[in-house]
């Protein structure tokens, strides 16, 4: 399994480098000149043009650009922004806590709702029950986030004033406060996220029911409650840990429609303003952070398979 | 010849479209599809008003005689808006996974059949593209191509293109080591015709039940993208983009964000629940806990 581990490790960096590679290529495939956005449209004098383009080293060719690019990249530099001139790095450290903990606290509500869910319709011998809650899974599946979420904004926080709108405060000043004002954009994030959650554990259950073990415990004489916790949970759960991980990667991309509907100063929310605003450096550093976190997040997850399950070898 | 030595008929398995037609889910989520897809076939037909006619008097009309569902910001009816938005959302969705299917299906084929370095260098190109979250990745093809609606088919088929690559792959793989296919080869049958004859029906069926779910969510797609303001672009009717417009008069009028949000629930709603009908009916595992009591 080391070996395993060692060779994943090792196989990331040039992951990480063709996906940095891709992104810059595909930064350069925008219709623009990055030095006339910097510059503003208005101003056309070609000289102030040329003298943009060479501070930006635009005038050099492509793979200096590229690997002086890398070069920053390693050190940590993503440049500064178009727009405001600031280190896209403080702008990113700015706005992630609040992307990451959309994301957490989504999964963890999505998680909460999804497990007891699952396991009833997946044990449960009632008809009735077990399509109700297929059909309310279907149904979780098929809501678009931003219409939930801006429901959820009309019902409870403008007509019934439960929850602030556009408050944010920082975890760690106002813990309750943050909970409370997160807590509907989080529940925007976890609802289809649960449904597929409960879904897989419904699935996975009812394909342990007919397990060798399953019988024995039975046969035991062991009480349901404990045949479906101890023996048919503990089973079940490994490929919804998979699912759980590949949906925390999808967390991040569904932050940012969650981010826009809720005005959360997020990463999501920055690149689209980067994007109305064309301010391409922005939007290159967005893309990349947010697609290293996801593979990243993959990788950990294949990593945690391997420890749940110690059936699964991996030569 | 006598009879001694014929087998007694095996019990036939009905067809995949009997089993459709008998399974209640499937046929609820047909139901559904029937209605949503009429209503945007018809649309220039049934539709009250001209999708984009603004009627200044009629502002934030409430659901009635003259504006069943009710009328936006500039008095346009939302019903008829829903119906070609309906056309919209139909559109990119279908053409969107058909260019997935087509695409992604013949790589992930081509890459099981041909083996060796084509596999290797298909299937890791696929990889790389997996690499993204997809609505990232999305927006950033339709920010390189422009906003507007073929845009977005094309970001979202690009998108779904590894899925149906590793679906058409898997099957390929297996029915390679076949004996009917050694046979094919031996008779000097030619690789596409083997390809064409043996490798894709086994490869439609698995194909087909994905392009159902991708259908389902590439609709939800191209809200998202549209309600970002980078699909579909005003006037024209989308239904991400209505409930965006919706928005910003909340107060004064839900049902410009209500309806069209609902009618875009409705249309994924169809589709998943043919989707999870297929795979339950072609995936015997899937049977729920009360069919064995």
């Amino acid at each position: 399994m080391q070996r395993y581990i060692a060779k994943r490790l090792v196989l990331l960096a040039p992951v990480l480098f063709v996906v940095s590679a891709l992104v810059f290529a595909l930064m350069r495939l925008i219709p623009g000149d990055p030095a006339q956005v910097l510059l503003g449209f208005e101003n056309t004098d070609p000289e102030q043009l040329a003298a943009v383009r060479r501070d930006l080293g635009l005038d050099r060719p492509i793979t200096v650009q590229f690997v002086r690019w890398l070069g920053r990249l390693v050190r940590g530099d993503l440049g500064t922004s178009a727009r405001t001139g600031r280190p896209i790095v403080a702008l990113l450290a700015e706005a992630l806590p609040f992307t990451l903990e959309l994301a957490v606290y989504g999964l963890v509500l999505a998680v909460l709702i999804a497990i007891p869910m699952g396991t009833l319709a997946g044990t449960t011998t009632s008809r009735l029950a077990d399509a109700g809650m297929q059909t309310l899974t279907l149904l979780g599946l098929s809501l678009p986030a931003f219409w939930v979420g801006s429901l959820f904004i009309l019902l409870f926080s403008v007509h019934l004033r439960w929850f602030p709108v556009l408050s944010f405060p920082a975890l760690w000043r106002a813990p309750a406060a943050n909970l409370w004002g997160f807590f509907l954009p989080a529940l925007t994030l976890a609802i289809p996220n649960a449904a597929a959650i409960a879904r897989m554990v419904r699935a996975s259950m009812i394909a342990v029911r007919r397990e060798e073990y399953v019988k024995v415990a039975r046969a035991k004489g062991l009480t349901e409650f404990l045949v479906v916790r101890r023996h048919m949970l503990k089973n079940a759960l490994i490929p919804v840990v998979t699912l759980i991980g590949i949906i925390a990667g999808y967390l991040l991309g569904g932050s940012i429609v969650v981010e826009q509907v809720f005005a959360i100063p997020g990463v999501g929310r920055m690149g689209l303003q980067a994007i109305v605003q064309r301010d391409y450096p922005v939007l290159q550093a967005v893309v990349l952070l947010v697609t290293f976190i996801f593979v990243l997040i993959n990788l950990l997850v294949d990593l945690l398979y391997v420890f749940l399950d110690p059936r699964i070898r991996y030569a | 010849m006598p009879d001694a030595l014929a087998l007694p008929a095996a019990p036939r398995r009905p067809g995949l479209p009997t089993l459709v037609l008998r399974s209640p889910k499937s046929l609820v989520g047909l139901g559904v599809l029937v209605v949503v897809i009429g209503l945007a076939l018809l649309a220039p037909w049934i539709a009250p008003y001209p999708a984009t006619e603004m009627h200044a008097a009629d502002r934030f009309a409430a659901p009635g005689r003259s504006y069943m569902l009710g009328s936006d910001f500039f008095g346009r009816d939302l019903f008829s808006r829903i119906l070609f938005g309906y056309r919209t959302s139909l559109l990119v969705a279908g053409l969107s996974v058909a260019f997935a299917l087509s695409v992604g299906g013949t790589l992930g084929v081509l890459a099981g059949y041909l083996g060796g370095s084509w596999d290797t260098v298909i299937m890791r190109l696929m990889d790389i593209l997996f690499a993204f979250p997809v609505l990232l990745l999305a927006i950033t093809i339709v920010v390189i191509l422009g906003p507007g609606t073929v845009t977005t088919l094309l970001a979202i088929g690009i998108v779904y293109v590894p899925i149906f690559a590793r679906i058409g792959r898997g099957p390929t793989l297996v029915v390679k080591e076949q004996a009917y296919v050694e046979a094919a080869k031996a008779l000097g049958q030619r690789s596409w015709r083997i390809v064409l004859t043996h490798v894709m029906p086994n490869v439609s069926t698995p194909v087909l039940v994905q392009a159902t779910i991708n259908l389902a969510t590439a609709i939800l797609f191209e809200s998202a993208l549209s309600f970002l303001g980078l699909g579909t672009q005003p006037p024209y009717p989308s239904l991400g983009l209505m409930v965006s417009e919706g928005r910003n008069y909340l107060e004064q009028s839900p049902w410009p964000t209500v309806f069209p949000g609902m009618a875009i629930m409705l249309a994924v709603l169809g589709f998943n629940l043919v989707g999870d009908a297929l795979q339950e009916l072609l995936d015997p595992r899937m049977r729920p806990a009360w069919t064995s009591t």
